[in-house]
């Protein structure tokens, strides 16, 4: 009995472990790139994929379930903090991952625009973002290649409307 | 945004370099993830936060201790309890044993009774009044006299019934209010015209 947990364990560990950089980069997406905020969806993302750990039967691709899960935590997670406010001068933020502040600045408004989207709309976008092929991209959302296609482009337009509105 | 419109390429490259600059880095330490499994899923509760659940538990509780406290069951103050005390006493008439003899409403119907069981009191109370009643007031007191003139003749035994059946019809018919329009109309026809023309 041990024995079996302690493998499930070190199952997960070695799992979370491979996909350190997914699951992290996830998390600077959708929150306001704030250590805290970083850390606490972090924290939130790994309970829930411990959660569901048990049920995943590797019948999809180990990032496809890992994919769902953050981005629908993720998702979940900002919704709530736009509902709080905030403190930048008592959360300091994610600079170091930056090598630019340009860079930096650029990053956060074009995420201002993606936020404005609807929850599929933000996961669409976030995979494509990530070079996710679209082929995984349906698994994930539970669609079909085309419509991925499809969804892409209409956003784009989208969010290039948006861009323009933005500066008129 | 430097550019007039979202250059989705431009956004990719950027992601790329930041993703690039996160490699190498131990993002997820193995006492996050330990605690991810200790915790049975339950997150981290931060310490800034703490403090805000802790009142939230601490307020639910108060307003339920208020609660409890105030139940009707249990009221707060000796003189609420004697307030909200119902009659327990009526007076033995004779051929009279359903109606108290006060200008208060019974016990009986002192609570506000489900609408099925209204309904039925008041149909056994109104199918005794008549009886009750109407013998007696027909041979003393003739149809064209007032309440007013009733009262400055107390020598006429009826009243007492009469009171009485007056004070509970009275309390029934506030109790109307209940129903709705079709519903009230019924009742005021089938069960409270008999009795009213009887009286």
């Amino acid at each position: 009995m041990m024995q079996k947990t302690q493998s499930i364990e070190e199952a997960f560990t070695a799992m979370v472990k491979r996909n350190e950089a997914l699951i992290y980069k996830v998390c600077l997406a959708f929150t306001r790139q704030q250590r805290d905020e970083v850390q606490d969806l972090k924290q939130e993302v790994l309970c829930n994929l411990w959660r569901g750990f048990g049920t995943f039967k590797n019948e999809s691709r180990e990032t496809t379930w890992i994919y769902k899960v953050a981005l629908n935590t993720a998702l979940q997670y900002y919704r709530k903090q736009q509902r709080t406010p905030q403190f930048d001068e008592l959360t300091p933020r994610m600079a170091e991952t930056y090598t630019d502040e340009d860079d930096q600045q650029q990053l956060g408004r074009m995420y201002e625009l993606i936020h404005r989207l609807d929850d599929e709309e933000q996961k669409l976008i976030y995979l494509y973002i990530d070079d996710v092929s679209g082929k995984e991209t349906a698994k994930i959302l539970g669609t079909t290649p085309g419509n991925v296609r499809l969804k892409l482009f209409r956003i784009k337009e989208k969010l290039k409307k948006m861009a323009q509105n933005e500066k008129d | 945004m430097k550019k007039t419109e979202f250059d989705m390429e431009e956004m990719k490259r950027l992601w790329n370099k930041q993703s690039r600059a996160l490699e190498g880095r131990d993002l997820i330490s193995d006492d996050e993830i330990r605690r991810a499994m200790t915790t049975d899923s339950r997150p981290v509760v931060r310490p800034m936060y703490l403090w805000r659940r802790v009142a939230a538990v601490a307020a639910v509780l108060i307003v339920a201790a208020v609660a409890v406290w105030q139940w009707p069951g249990q009221p707060a103050t000796p003189q609420l309890a004697e307030a909200t005390q119902l009659p327990q006493k009526t007076q033995n008439i004779p051929n009279n044993q359903n109606i108290p003899n006060t200008p208060k409403a019974p016990a009986l119907i002192a609570e506000p009774p489900a609408q099925k069981n209204f309904e039925v009191l008041v149909a056994s109370q109104m199918e005794e009044l008549p009886k009750l009643v109407a013998p007696t007031v027909v041979e003393e007191v003739s149809a064209d006299e007032t309440l007013l003139a009733q009262a400055s003749a107390p020598q006429k035994t009826v009243w007492p019934n009469r009171q009485a059946a007056t004070d509970t019809l009275t309390v029934y018919t506030s109790r109307l209010v209940q129903y709705d329009t079709p519903k009230r109309k019924s009742l005021t026809e089938t069960l409270f015209e008999p009795v009213l023309a009887s009286l």
